[in-house]
């Protein structure tokens, strides 16, 4: 059941009439999240549910057990067993098949291949960090094993941020579940808005923009710069609007049912550094990054100095693009990453000293510059089936073949009032996304007559101008 | 004691006067105490008092009172 179809929209509706109307009832909040969880996972991949509760199973006792570790070193061995068979699972299903065909040298797609073939359970990703993120948050002493399994279960199940986040730490989520539900029209509403939001950005918006950026870069080979350089650039708004999207139906979708998750996105394309853009870009993942990844290899080696901080970057931008794929486009992804932190941890000092000085309107536009430059070369390497794709793009930009008259015929091909369109209600959200946003966030406010006739337009236009249910969220393939 | 040497390495470190911390003051409350700046602090902190954190400890660290309460415990020892 994908958050963009009207049968999502009637479970969540479902959902939260039942807590509602059972809220006077001790204990039903947990009881309505997990059944609901559980049937809502169950319309993905029936028969991963059962590989779900086993890893709720897994990471609950590891919890318990390390609870009960009187010393550290026997707490750090269970975290190792119970955490490392999690991790052991996720990579089963997501590297069994790329190590093997590089071995054979064999397409798993084709028939010769020699395993069956591993479908990748929906969400295994997301649900890995939570448990993760539960059994580090015991073990460096920031919470208390949760004893009361349905409530952990209800944690790492829950449905809103079951399949791509936002990466949710158990402390946050389980003090609020643990609350009497109490309605509350205004936060009902704001959720609702929320979802509203997060639905025009990704059916009204990405999927217009995909399908634009989608018949080309299913052959790069055969385009040349104009055309190539026109439909990476879109590329960066569709990845963008696509996922924040996604994480304001997450968001949105909790806020009814009276949970507050975690924010994802906060306008990154904006950043005026690359530092800066991994602050506001999956924000839950970078957090999950830098508690986990980053400050323990950091304060590991600590006795380094300057390349410590170095060190690290390196290794959780490497872990961060391999998460993605085991390819080679998602390594150098990750690798630019890096390299362009490690610069700018260089240049620190430098920085802060242009941003203060009387040319800071200048450095603060060239920032931005580079730094959407940045963005859209990575992401290009992001987009890319392969290196070699990635490279031909980037090699288009600079060869003096530019070809555009063939950005001229794809636009004359596309039919033009959708074209037109597409491109209107892009440049519009862009305009108008920091507005929305803060609206949808609650943070602003129109006016009686103004507040109903955003919602009202962004309603309509979700309805008649939507791409209902068709395409998939980009990130659920991670 | 302890609690004003602490506020004195604040203020070298992130280069600000004015600094004044508590026991309850985290990252979130400082202008520029982010992953990289942690790094210079905890290793100032290390020289003043002349002791060392481990990985773990540091990590464990969620507010300035978890780091002075640190400090009292290896410089006691």
């Amino acid at each position: 059941m994908q958050f963009n179809t009207i049968k999502y929209l009637v479970f969540l509706f479902i959902v939260f009439a039942v807590t509602l109307a059972l809220s006077k009832l001790r204990n039903s909040r947990w009881i309505i999240l997990l059944l609901a969880s559980l049937i809502f996972y169950y319309t993905w991949q029936p028969y991963y549910v059962a590989l779900l509760l086993f890893s709720a199973a897994l990471v609950y006792s590891t919890g318990l057990l390390m609870g009960r570790s009187p010393d550290l070193k026997t707490r750090r061995r269970w975290l190792w067993a119970g955490g490392g068979v999690q991790l052991l699972i996720l990579f089963f299903f997501k590297y069994t098949e790329p190590i093997i065909s590089s071995i054979t040298g064999l397409n798993p797609k084709s028939a010769e291949y020699p395993l069956f073939r591993i479908l990748l359970p929906v969400g295994i990703s997301f649900y890995t960090f939570q448990a993760l993120s539960y059994l580090f948050d015991i073990y460096y002493g920031f919470r208390k094993e949760e004893r009361h399994a349905g409530y952990f279960a209800a944690y790492l199940t829950s449905f809103p941020q079951l399949i791509s986040g936002p990466i949710e730490r158990s402390g946050n989520f389980l003090k609020q579940l643990r609350q009497p539900f109490v309605f509350n029209l205004q936060e009902t509403a704001l959720g609702t808005r929320r979802i509203v939001w997060g639905l025009f950005k990704k059916v009204v918006v990405a999927d217009r923009i995909g399908a634009i950026v989608d018949p080309v870069y299913y052959d790069v080979t055969n385009y040349h710069g104009a055309i190539l350089f026109f439909v990476s650039l879109l590329y960066v708004f569709q990845l963008y609007f696509d996922f924040s999207g996604y994480s304001d139906i997450a968001i949105g979708s909790a806020e009814v049912l009276g949970i507050k998750l975690g924010e994802n996105f906060n306008h990154p394309l904006s950043s005026k550094s690359v530092t800066e853009f991994w602050r506001k870009w999956h924000i839950s993942l970078g957090n999950w990054l830098r508690d986990y990844v980053y400050n323990p290899i950091l304060f590991a080696n600590k006795k380094w100095g300057k390349s410590a901080i170095y060190f690290a970057l390196l290794v959780t931008f490497l872990i961060c693009g391999i998460w993605h794929g085991a390819k080679w486009n998602y390594v150098i992804f990750g690798s630019l990453q890096a390299f362009a932190l490690v610069v700018e941890a260089i240049l620190a000092r430098k920085r802060k000293q242009w941003a203060n000085s009387k040319t800071r309107k200048v450095y603060l536009a060239i920032s931005w510059v580079l730094t959407f430059t940045f963005i859209f070369i990575s992401d290009i390497f992001f987009r890319s089936g392969t290196v070699e794709d990635a490279t031909h793009i980037i090699q288009s930009f600079v060869s003096s073949n530019w070809r555009l008259e063939e950005l001229l015929a794809y636009v004359n091909m596309l039919t033009k009032p959708k074209l037109a369109f597409s491109l209107m209600f892009l440049i519009s959200l862009i305009i108008v996304d920091r507005r929305i946003s803060q609206f949808a966030h609650g943070k602003k406010d129109f006016g009686q007559f103004g507040n109903a006739l955003v919602s009202g337009s962004m309603m309509a236009m979700v309805i008649i101008f939507g791409y209902w249910g068709k395409v998939a969220f980009l990130y659920f393939q991670f | 004691m302890i609690d004003e040497r602490v506020n004195k390495v604040f203020r070298t470190v992130f280069e600000n006067p004015q600094i004044s911390v508590n026991a309850s003051t985290t990252a979130e409350d400082i202008d520029g105490w982010d992953s990289i700046t942690h790094l210079t602090l905890i290793t100032s902190i290390e020289a003043e008092f002349d002791v060392s954190f481990t990985g773990f400890e540091i990590m464990g660290m969620q507010n300035v009172g978890d780091m002075v309460r640190l400090i009292a415990q290896k410089t006691d020892a």
